[in-house]
């Protein structure tokens, strides 16, 4: 098959932890959790009162009648895009805007619109709704933004496959690139979804992390003896894929090379995750990358944090490296959350990170050995001056979509 | 302030422009107005003249269209009400 390889040249973030990948990067290598008591004033009716939110004033992006159309989810998928664009050094003309595709990853799109037209209806009993909320709520309203916002013509596609949305997104753009359909992508994922029926929903599956009373940023504690579950958080991260040949041509500057994706399905259960389902994606992610385990330096585990997923998913990662399980293997959602749709695509930002600034983020809050999590996960120091030259990022979904994203350093 | 000065700012007001540049005559599409910001409007018009725009698709292509529907709708909804008390 005819296949072009594929570069990462932009990325862009908008998380709990930061609005810009310095900041986000930075903020995760010294462990500080963006996790924090929800500022709505519906938190004293939750339970699981802790959430990642964003700090974002839209305002000094977008004008009124911009804004007026776009849920907070577009709106951080257009940031995040303006800013990988801008770090890629991209200009559109004409014929490369006919060859851009645009992929986003989201699992609820515009939820806190669906929930405010609900309010009204059901609550004010209002008889009549502003007319934005379909354009505004729709799944593929942050896609369609970014494509007239730059012009650009190529496939146009939003996937949502819960919590691996984002990696399937780039994945599947990487994909496009190298078949070639599309010479350049703007891809990723972006989710805002902290609104009380979303929030009592999940508290429901009882998925959730228990409020640590003293401490509430440290709530979400991956692969720890006392984790209690995840934290809902929400962002975007969006990255700029170009063909190598694209790329080197305009001068570009590469953070990394996109070689590997693997996607699958556990086909096994709904919500709990599967370990025969994680192995096969894992590995079939190595084989397109057309490496053996050993290679890779660092693994951005999904881990949620929930009792079972940890343990399976180390489990899987032990499986398919074998001798190699010594390699660092870290959930950087112990300080940015769960940004569902939007998580794989922040979580690939951190890996490209890590080899870009030769240094592995930490799990934060790991406090109590777990015998059944047995790896190296980075315990809430970040390391420094470290060789990683080849990171696996995976992201494993409800519903079984399970997706892994191999990066390595450019020019080795 | 007469109603075509009010559905004027209204509009401005929507799509960011200035109340001057919205001729009554010029079609509002032409104008740089598009169709979701109409719908925009008209929701704030309800609110605003306390009167219910209908279902049924009348154009409102200018802003003189949308004027003079309003204060049809002002005199017959009044009339409506001073009529069933």
């Amino acid at each position: 098959m005819n296949s072009r390889r594929v570069v990462v040249t932009g990325m862009g973030v908008v998380s709990p932890v930061g609005n810009d990948c310095g900041t986000f990067f930075d903020n995760l290598l010294a462990g500080r959790s963006g996790i924090r008591r929800l500022s709505a004033s519906f938190v004293d009716r939750l339970t699981a009162n802790v959430g990642g939110e964003v700090d974002y004033d839209p305002a000094t992006r977008f004008g009124k009648a911009k804004l007026g159309l776009l849920d907070r989810f577009s709106q951080f998928a257009l940031e995040a895009s303006a800013q990988a664009i801008q770090d890629s050094g991209l200009e559109f003309d004409e014929p490369l805007k006919a060859r851009t595709g645009v992929f986003v990853g989201t699992g609820l799109g515009g939820a806190c619109t669906i929930e405010s037209g609900y309010e009204e209806i059901f609550l004010q009993n209002k008889n009549r709704v502003a007319p934005y909320i379909v354009p505004r709520a729709m799944n593929n309203a942050a896609a369609g933004h970014i494509s007239i916002d730059y012009g650009l013509r190529g496939p146009n596609v939003t996937y949502s496959t819960a919590c691996s949305s984002s990696a399937v997104a780039i994945g599947e753009a990487c994909r496009t690139i190298r078949h070639g359909y599309a010479d350049a992508a703007i891809a990723g994922g972006a989710e805002s979804l902290l609104t009380l029926g979303t929030i009592r929903a999940w508290e429901a599956l009882r998925t959730l992390a228990v409020t640590d009373t003293d401490d509430p940023a440290a709530s979400c504690r991956p692969f720890s003896k006392d984790r209690t579950g995840l934290v809902l958080a929400e962002g975007a991260g969006m990255v700029v894929l170009e063909s190598l040949e694209h790329a080197l041509h305009r001068g570009a500057g590469i953070h990394a090379e996109l070689i590997g994706y693997g996607a699958g399905s556990d086909a096994a259960h709904l919500t709990r995750p599967g370990l025969e389902g994680q192995v096969e994606v894992m590995r079939q992610a190595l084989a397109d990358a057309g490496i053996s385990a050993d290679e890779v330096d660092y693994v951005n585990a999904h881990g949620t944090a929930t009792l079972a997923g940890d343990v399976i998913e180390t489990a899987a990662i032990k499986r398919v490296f074998g001798a190699a399980t010594g390699i660092p293997v870290s959930s950087t959602k112990s300080m940015h959350g769960h940004l569902m749709g939007a998580t794989g695509a922040v979580e690939f930002i951190a890996s490209v990170l890590a080899i870009r600034r030769r240094a592995v983020p930490p799990t934060a809050n790991l406090r109590v050995a777990d015998p059944e999590c047995d790896l190296d996960y980075v315990p809430n120091r970040g390391r420094k001056d470290v060789e990683v030259r080849t990171v696996l990022s995976n992201s494993f979904a409800f519903g079984g979509s399970n997706a892994v994203l191999i990066a390595r350093a450019f020019g080795d | 302030m007469d109603t075509l000065t009010t559905v004027q700012q209204l509009i401005a007001a929507e799509a960011e422009l200035k109340p001057e540049d919205l001729a009554p005559g010029r079609p509002l599409e032409e104008l740089g107005v598009d169709s979701l910001s109409v719908l925009m409007v008209a929701f704030k018009i309800e609110d605003t003249f306390g009167v219910k725009m209908p279902e049924d698709r009348v154009p409102l292509r200018t802003l003189q269209d949308i004027a003079d529907l309003v204060d049809r709708l002002v005199a017959e909804q009044s009339a409506n009400r001073s009529s069933t008390k």
